[in-house]
């Protein structure tokens, strides 16, 4: 498969009253067309800050943007997002190209609007599409996941949470993007609505052939439809996997013990947790970020000098016991 | 003699109420019994919108009920009037579902968990001992820096475990808690529930566990209560249910739950489509017959299954399981 979408070492930090927070420190990975890979971690981990980053809505204090975010694209070569003007990106690539569904987004339709008209809007103003072909393409798109035409002219309120969900789904694919970032899509739904609309996905990937970066803290949720794993923590990424290496080995200590806190229903075993928090932003601990957490921590090597990224048995892992 | 019996418990709430519109009923709980021994814990499991929050919430008291029985300790408290109640508020608590909105931000950690104490009259200096070891048996320590914290200062973890203490510091023997990990990181909810647990089973606390998920549900509950649109539609002891459950939305709940499987991704999960219905106009017969891959034309969407006994304490109400 060819790579979709490349970063490499982006930071993204922001500036606020007691310091600068690092969300986005130094993050590189590739991800391949028709590929879907989950971003797992903690809250706090700077998952949904990478995810605003690669579609570069930016915080408005932003204090440090660097790094290169390639984009590979048939009909635009190789583009790098992160040099792209505000402009370029709104006409070209966001909706086109990428496209997101924000966390908790099927509470921000508004409820006094019509679906359609919130579904035009974007097609009309940012695309420039008459308003009957804007209408033909949100009928189709909502036809693709489940649900009826007439669901256009309902309001919001008409509409159960897995509905609404559906029609946030349909705005991101209406397009025809080559990638969706899905930000803790299901997590304000129940399970059984939440099994539907990962059904959903996995049918909307393979039929409009989506790559998908899942955003999400539940690597059970991540399993789901993951082809690959990145594990942030701190604003890195600390281990990056394919989703059978991953499951079956975990490598990083932080990847062991996230996956050790899950509670299984079918499997008997002990539900383990991970003492301590996520560390601040603002200062976060030298050398490897978790090793104030760390059970296997190296004195004098893990808090003073930060592990590089290696290739370990198909999986590449950042800490020093590989 | 169990601590706490609910029988056929019904709470409707009136909605659309006019001089001469009929009053229609959103049966949030309709028909529901359980019993609840000292120190057990009974899980409530359902969707949003199956009544089992209201649940919760009529048990204690909170709101009244429309019909049914509730006995705790012996003493009918169905329709007792509040005044009467402050026994019953004294001996019980809850355990809320957001940390972020149930702790009142002007108060200090050391306020919130000394207020329900000076409730009860507890004189100054008990009130700091017993608010120093709260906070260390929810592992909140050195205690000393927590006190005079207020709650934006504190983690989502942190402050759920305020919630704990606060709920527990009065040593009640029965509490409802209403999804109190749900709002958190799936890596500290491990810790908060057995957190939950050691303290539940350390003072012999009877609980009620409201959830979505069956899956946490396992690391505390002696018995599990499966909620519908209102109706208990299955019941019994947790592992045996677990193993075998019997009615199709049971099955279908735990069908639903993710293990952390990486074969997950090839594969459509086997669900039923849609959602709960509304509870004015709930559908005749089984509720969940609309929804039932099982259904039984001209049975299932006639006459609601009755509750009854399949195996010894397991209940189940389907029509599949009811021999006529």
């Amino acid at each position: 498969m060819p790579p979709l979408l490349e970063l490499r070492n982006v930071k993204m930090y922001y500036g606020v009253t007691n310091g600068v927070v690092k969300a986005v420190d130094g993050v590189s990975f590739v991800l391949n067309k028709g590929e879907a890979m989950a971003l797992v971690g903690e809250s706090g981990s700077g998952k949904s800050s990478l995810a605003f980053t690669i579609i570069r809505l930016l915080p408005r204090n932003v204090a440090e943007f660097s790094g290169e975010i390639l984009l590979h694209d048939e009909e635009l070569g190789t583009v790098d997002l992160a040099k792209m003007s505000e402009e370029e990106l709104r006409r070209k690539i966001r909706w086109k190209k990428i496209s997101m569904v924000f966390q908790a987004s099927m509470n921000a339709l508004n409820p006094i609007l019509k679906v359609q008209d919130q579904m035009v809007e974007p097609l009309v103003l940012h695309l420039g599409l008459s308003k009957q072909e804007a209408i033909k393409i949100a009928e189709e798109a909502l036809l693709s996941v489940g649900l009826a035409k007439d669901v256009l002219t309902r309001y919001p309120f008409e509409l159960s949470g897995g509905m609404k969900q559906r029609v946030v789904i349909a705005m991101a694919i209406m397009m025809k993007p080559k990638l969706v970032i899905l930000d803790e899509p299901t997590s304000a739904l129940d399970v059984i609505t939440q099994a539907n609309i990962m059904n959903l996905l996995k049918e909307l990937k393979a039929k409009f052939d989506l790559s998908y970066i899942l955003i999400t803290h539940d690597i059970a949720l991540a399993s789901e439809i993951a082809d690959k794993i990145g594990v942030m923590y701190a604003g890195k990424i600390v281990e990056i996997a394919p989703s059978d290496i991953f499951f079956r080995k975990p490598k990083h200590p932080y990847s062991q013990k996230l996956l050790a806190a899950v509670p299984s229903l079918r499997e008997e075993k002990a539900i383990e947790y991970i003492p301590g928090d996520v560390p601040s932003l603002i200062n976060p601990p030298p050398g490897c970020r978790f090793h104030p957490r760390c059970p296997y921590a190296i004195k004098g090597k893990c808090e003073r000098e930060e592990p590089p990224r290696r290739q370990v048995e198909g999986s590449e892992v950042a800490c020093w016991l590989y | 003699m169990p601590l706490l019996e609910v029988h056929d418990l019904r709470t409707w709430f009136p909605v659309g109420r006019g001089l001469f519109k009929p009053v229609k009923y959103v049966k949030a709980v309709d028909g529901v019994s359980f019993t609840l021994d000292a120190g057990e814990v009974l899980a409530v499991i359902g969707e949003s919108g199956s009544g089992k929050t209201t649940l919760g919430r009529t048990v204690l008291r909170l709101i009244r009920p429309t019909a049914g029985k509730i006995v705790f300790d012996g003493k009918d408290i169905t329709y007792a009037p509040d005044a009467s109640l402050k026994w019953y508020r004294f001996s019980t608590a809850m355990i809320f579902q957001d940390p972020f909105s149930s702790l009142n931000p002007y108060h200090t950690v050391q306020y919130i968990l000394e207020e329900p104490l000076i409730l009860r009259k507890v004189p100054p200096q008990k009130r700091r001992e017993l608010v120093v070891k709260a906070l260390e048996e929810v592992k909140l320590v050195p205690p000393e820096d927590f006190l005079k914290k207020y709650p934006h200062m504190l983690s989502g973890g942190q402050r759920q475990r305020v919630g704990i203490a606060r709920a527990l510091i009065t040593r009640p023997r029965f509490i409802v808690a209403d999804e109190p990990v749900s709002m958190l990181d799936v890596s500290i909810r491990a810790e908060i529930l057995s957190l939950i647990r050691s303290l539940q089973s350390k003072y012999n606390i009877a609980m009620m566990y409201i959830t979505h998920d069956i899956a946490t549900a396992k690391y505390l509950a002696d018995k599990l209560l499966v909620m519908y649109a209102g109706k208990a539609v299955e019941y019994g002891p947790f592992r045996d249910v677990i193993k075998e459950p019997l009615h199709p939305y049971t099955q279908a709940l735990i069908e639903a739950l993710p293990d952390p499987d990486p074969t997950n991704r090839l594969k459509i999960r086997k669900v039923p489509p849609g959602e709960p219905p509304s509870l004015v106009n709930p559908p005749t017969g089984c509720r969940f017959h609309p929804r039932c891959p099982y259904m039984i034309k001209g049975e299932c969407d006639k006459e609601e299954p009755p509750l009854v006994e399949v195996k010894r304490g397991h209940y189940v109400a389907c029509w599949l399981h009811i021999k006529r």
